[in-house]
């Protein structure tokens, strides 16, 4: 049964190769743009990177801080003294990081610069997230407690500052600051926030010590379990630190803590609904996403509608036959939704060629630092997601208003 | 003739309704983008009220909070050395560096009415190394030192927006809340001071003063260095180190405003290009489609068409009643979709759409329109007038 309908389908794509060529061409932009929406989205929540393992990571990077009269608050990254004194001593995460977000890194050679991302970190950093190392190694502890001037460098830094040779034992030198390169990984994508950077060096090389009593700014904690079952429970285990046991200097100024430790998309969702509080709304951002994404097929599922609508006409006299033969109106609205997912799903084919296309020059254009974008059964269960709900908004009402016809007006070739 | 065309489209409401859906949805999108368009053409022409060539930035990070008895001596010692190099025609401070996305928002009452601006705190030589223009008054300087006001300066879009009904030089604002503050005390007017950069709202704008000796509790950190002409890369890195000399435990960050202001620039070119194509390709499907519709259409009333033609119609009407109808339709759906838009700037939805750029944009999407929708319909009209009366009627 199904085999006719395509067949039928297919015979009638054919016939009027115009139609089908306009058809087709608003498909497959529309599915396209959605399909590098979602290939991007898919390669932002599951990196292929050193955070490939963040369904058992926990983010905090966000904090807001009100002071006692509830007058004032604010609202950033939060300080190592904030991690220091609330974080470190959490029970149940079976290993911590804190490190610095990547900032600016001068350094000049022959004449010119090189603009680099620095990010200071301690030694879990490297446990907890999976770097490729190319060569060499990180820093231990040893030489994190005592301050060595070692730092681990990506593939890119190598290439400008070394012109590509070995770079282990030799110098660079960063802000002024001159360290000696013990390892070289990957270059990592700048959407994996936490692990992209240029350059990595302890931050125990600071050169002022100022930063380790500050509660806000410019640092971020990793909370790692190897269970991802247990994340759940160390959120609540730092909502509760927050709530009961918040620990500040200044009590009068910096009264209450506010802020969560986020899986991924909880992160994403504080950042774009600005959300500060305990919790981080990543329900009410799915639903916007999925209306947002609604709204843009609006259109094209109306123009496709009333392309659909004009091209029944054509075909009255075959549902005007296959009426008189004791077709159910039921029978031939599936038909007719059939036939329009498959030309949209022939878009959809279409889609995913035109997306890899464009991301593919995105990714060799160099505007995003080491984007390497993945295409994996996820990203073709969007396709068909995508495909099977286009398929029906522009489908359902044209079958709906085709098999009302009546017999005898239809085999007269069709209503005004 | 149009009366009679409107009510040729009431007769077949249904199925035009989902039409007119179509060009209200594309009007809606089609007049956003030409409303950006023209927005940020505009804004983008508007002079930025300072010169940023071969000027630097050197921006600050003093590793955690501003200790202001101590960094403002770094800071000034910092700025007293850079001053003695003759390359460098000047080196002064600002708290919200150029080209940036902060702001520092404030907002007075005068006269009980809210006054929101934007505001900065600047050395007092910096305006004019900057280039700023003065419009009427004084700069600020070492003679407000001591007196019972703080002198600031605003811009002109301050004086037109909020003070247009008194003498705006000498005007002094208090804060009813803290009574025991001085005043702040308008002693000059200057042209603007757009320092988020070319794309940002031109608004109102107040310069405090930084005084070197003071200091100010939150720091500046951001130090704007103008040379005589273009530096290379080895003199930021000689720069570097005599900054790291002065202020070993800071890190600088040097840009020239030159780099600051492309990045600026590509922030938001980039995806307004994106948008732009993205919505070209939507009008592009559109149009194709609407051709298609009414091609299918023609073929429906060929018999309606031939009987026209045999009792004497003219090709020439036949063709206007096609793009009439057409015509018609379009009118609806913009009609329709033009009850939304103009709840925008009627009911002060989004602060920066102004009646001017609304009108003008109104008129362009219209004209734009109606251009797509009578290209849609010129083959179909024209194949319909080429069918003959006689096979016309013959149909079926």
């Amino acid at each position: 049964m199904l085999k006719n309908y395509l067949l039928t389908a297919w015979k009638v794509l054919l016939r009027r190769k115009f139609f089908t060529f306009i058809s087709l061409f608003g498909i497959t932009i529309t599915l396209s743009v959605l399909l590098i929406l979602s290939t991007a989205l898919d390669n932002f929540l599951y990196p292929s990177g050193p955070e490939k393992n963040n369904h058992q990571l926990l983010f905090i990077e966000q904090l807001t801080i009100e002071s006692r009269d509830g007058q004032s608050n604010w609202s950033s990254e939060p300080g190592y003294g904030f991690l220091k004194d609330n974080v470190r001593d959490l029970k149940l995460p079976e290993k911590i990081t804190f490190f610095s977000q990547a900032t600016e890194g001068s350094s000049y050679i022959n004449g010119n610069k090189i603009d680099s991302h620095l990010r200071r970190t301690d030694t879990s950093y490297w446990e907890i997230l999976d770097f490729n190392f190319l060569n060499g190694r990180t820093f231990d502890q040893a030489e994190f407690d005592s301050g060595q001037m070692v730092a681990v460098i990506n593939k890119k830094t190598q290439k400008n500052y070394f012109s590509g040779e070995n770079p282990i034992g030799k110098n660079i030198i960063i802000n002024e600051q001159t360290f000696s390169v013990i390892g070289v990984v990957e270059d990592v994508f700048v959407g994996e926030t936490h692990a992209y950077a240029d350059i990595w060096v302890p931050y125990t090389t600071f050169a002022s010590t100022q930063f380790e009593t500050e509660l806000m700014g410019g640092w971020s904690a990793l909370l790692y379990h190897s269970n991802p079952s247990i994340l759940p429970q160390i959120q609540q285990e730092y909502v509760n630190q927050l709530k009961n046991d918040f620990v500040t200097h200044d009590p009068e100024q910096f009264h209450k803590a506010i802020g969560g430790a986020d899986t991924k998309l909880e992160r994403i969702a504080r950042e774009m609904t600005n959300t500060e509080d305990y919790e981080s709304n990543a329900a009410s951002m799915i639903t916007m996403w999925i209306v947002l994404v609604l709204c843009f097929m609006l259109l094209p599922s109306i123009n496709l509608i009333n392309l659909n609508i004009s091209r029944i006409m054509e075909r009255s006299s075959e549902i005007g036959v296959r009426k008189a033969f004791g077709a159910k109106t039921g029978q031939l609205v599936i038909q007719f939704v059939v036939e329009n997912i498959l030309i949209t799903a022939i878009g959809g084919g279409l889609g995913l060629l035109v997306s890899w296309g464009v991301l593919s020059q995105i990714e060799a254009s160099g505007v995003l630092p080491g984007a390497d974008v993945n295409y994996n059964w996820r990203v073709f269960l969007y396709g068909f997601g995508f495909v099977f709900v286009f398929g029906l908004l522009s489908g359902t009402y044209p079958a709906l208003k085709m098999s009302r016809l009546h017999p005898v007006t239809a085999l007269k070739g069709g209503v005004r | 003739m149009l009366s009679h065309i409107a009510k040729l489209i009431w007769n077949r409401k249904r199925s035009n309704l989902l039409i007119i859906t179509e060009v209200a949805i594309t009007f809606g999108v089609l007049f956003a983008v030409i409303y950006l368009g023209i927005y940020n053409y505009k804004v983008f022409n508007t002079p930025l009220g300072f010169e940023w060539k071969n000027t630097w930035n050197i921006r600050i990070d003093t590793g955690g909070r501003w200790n202001n008895e101590t960094d403002k001596v770094q800071l000034k010692a910092i700025a007293e050395v850079l001053r003695t190099r003759p390359e460098i025609k000047s080196a002064d401070v600002i708290m919200m560096p150029l080209f940036v996305n902060g702001r520092w928002r404030s907002v007075e009452t005068i006269n009980g009415h809210r006054a929101p601006y934007k505001a900065n705190m600047l050395n007092h030589e910096a305006p004019k190394n900057l280039g700023v223009e003065l419009v009427s008054g004084r700069w600020f300087g070492p003679q407000d030192d001591g007196q019972n006001y703080q002198g600031v300066m605003v811009n002109q879009r301050f004086v037109d927006e909020f003070l247009d009904s008194v003498e705006p030089v000498g005007f002094e604002f208090s804060d009813p809340g803290q009574p025991e503050a001085k005043p702040k005390r308008i002693v000059g007017i200057f042209k603007d001071f757009r320092q988020q950069g070319e794309f940002s709202t031109p608004g109102p704008y107040m310069f405090f003063r930084y005084n070197w000796e003071q200091g100010d509790s939150f720091g500046l950190r951001n130090i704007m260095l103008k040379f005589d002409k273009p530096q290379p890369a080895s003199y930021e890195k000689d720069l570097h180190q005599t900054l790291k000399q002065i202020a070993p435990s800071w890190e600088f960050n040097i840009q020239s405003f030159k780099n600051l202001r492309q990045q600026r620039i590509n922030e938001i070119v980039i995806p307004m290009t994106v948008m732009a194509v993205v919505v070209a390709f939507l009008l592009i499907m559109v149009a194709m489609g609407l051709f298609g519709v009414l091609w299918q259409n023609i073929n429906r009333r060929i018999q309606e068409i031939g009987l026209r033609r045999a009792i004497g119609a003219s090709e020439n009407s036949i063709r206007l009643q096609i793009i009439g109808e057409l015509i018609v339709l379009a009118i609806f759906g913009m009609a329709a979709a033009s009850i939304f838009i103009i709840q925008v700037p009627l009911l002060n939805l989004i602060e920066a759409v102004t009646w001017g750029n609304f009108v003008v944009s109104m008129l362009l999407s219209i004209s734009a329109m109606l251009l797509i929708v009578i290209i849609c319909a010129l083959y179909p009209s024209h194949s319909a007038t080429k069918l003959s009366p006689a096979v016309a009627l013959h149909y079926e």
